[in-house]
């Protein structure tokens, strides 16, 4: 079944996509939007750490991440990104509950590319998809 | 406590009697002698009042104690207020499964095969079934909030009752760090709806 999504994307739908999230049912929900959207290789994190890791291992597109994770927040991983010479042109979008003006301060600053607060519709993601990596 | 302060009013009374009867005896006993030993007895007279007011004190504290019922809440009370929100935590996860599975079936399905309708009618009625936790997942919170609800009770009217400042905070190494993560990594979690800042405030900040 097709999800009326409108006028198709210019993006590479074959491009890899890491989300990052300790909430499995979170991750389930985006990797079916992103399927909905025509994305079909989506990875999973459950953390920051594990998150770095597996950017490290593969070349991905796009990273969509929560910021709140233990043991490295979503924030942290985002800094690690942008200091990483390979990784730091990686899209990144915050997809988060953090909802305080200082968070969306604080991860523009650290290089988000955008910001999603929860709970959040499959319009808004694709939106943002579309900013980000170029409609 | 009250025999202390009865012992030391009758320490104090025989201090008098000793006093008058001297003066009986002699009549020319000096200002001073006389003079101290009333001080003595003030002094005694004063201690057993203090300690007759820490006897009340003592005495309210108990009672007080006594009506926070405390075995009662760490035997029945919060274990049920605990096995409350666990059961809401279970039964969501359940709810969620469930209509996801059912959501993922749907979608994965071709729209143009046949029995299609049918089908997705199967899965919707999943989804409609399985939304009814929410019913008995309400109740059990209810259970909890009341619980919660008589504990703050108690515990309000023990603090006025006994009339106790906050103790200085105690170190706590494990509170300070989790305080230091939060101030530092900025994870607050969410927000009430007041306060929560909007998805249109926040494009505003990424312009």
């Amino acid at each position: 079944m097709a999800f009326a999504w409108g006028a198709k994307m210019t993006l590479d739908y074959g491009t890899p996509i890491l989300v990052v999230d300790d909430y499995h049912t979170m991750v389930r929900i985006i990797r079916n939007l992103l399927k909905q959207l025509g994305f079909e290789g989506v990875d999973e994190a459950c953390d920051g750490q594990a998150a770095l890791e597996k950017l490290r291992e593969k070349e991905y597109g796009l990273v969509i991440s929560d910021w709140n994770m233990e043991p490295m927040t979503g924030y942290e991983f985002l800094r690690h990104v942008r200091a990483d010479e390979r990784l730091k042109a990686t899209p990144f979008i915050m997809v988060t509950a953090e909802s305080k003006t200082d968070n969306v301060i604080a991860a523009k600053r650290a290089g988000a590319s955008n910001y999603i607060v929860k709970p959040f519709n499959a319009q808004t993601l694709k939106n943002k998809i579309e900013a980000v990596c170029g409609a | 406590m009250r025999r202390l302060a009865d012992l030391l009013r009758r320490g104090a009374a025989r201090n008098a009697r000793e006093l008058t009867g001297s003066e009986t005896r002699r009549s020319g006993s000096g200002p001073d002698g006389r003079s101290g030993q009333q001080a003595e007895r003030d002094r005694l007279q004063q201690l057993a009042r203090e300690i007759d007011q820490v006897a009340t004190y003592v005495g309210r504290l108990k009672r007080e104690i006594g009506a926070l019922k405390v075995g009662e809440a760490y035997s029945k009370r919060l274990p049920g207020t605990v096995s409350d929100l666990k059961g809401v935590h279970s039964a969501t996860k359940g709810a969620v499964e469930n209509i996801m599975a059912a959501a993922e079936a749907i979608l994965d399905r071709d729209a143009s095969a046949p029995g299609y309708s049918a089908f997705v009618a199967e899965r919707a009625l999943a989804i409609v079934q399985a939304c009814s936790f929410e019913d008995l997942a309400g109740q059990r919170l209810d259970r909890a909030l009341d619980g919660l609800l008589d504990l703050e009770r108690r515990l309000e009217r023990f603090a006025k009752a006994v009339k106790i400042a906050d103790a200085p905070e105690l170190f706590d190494r494990t509170a300070i760090m989790r305080d230091v993560r939060r101030e530092v990594l900025l994870v607050e979690g969410p927000q009430d709806a007041g306060d929560a800042i909007e998805q249109t405030e926040v494009d505003k900040l990424f312009r």
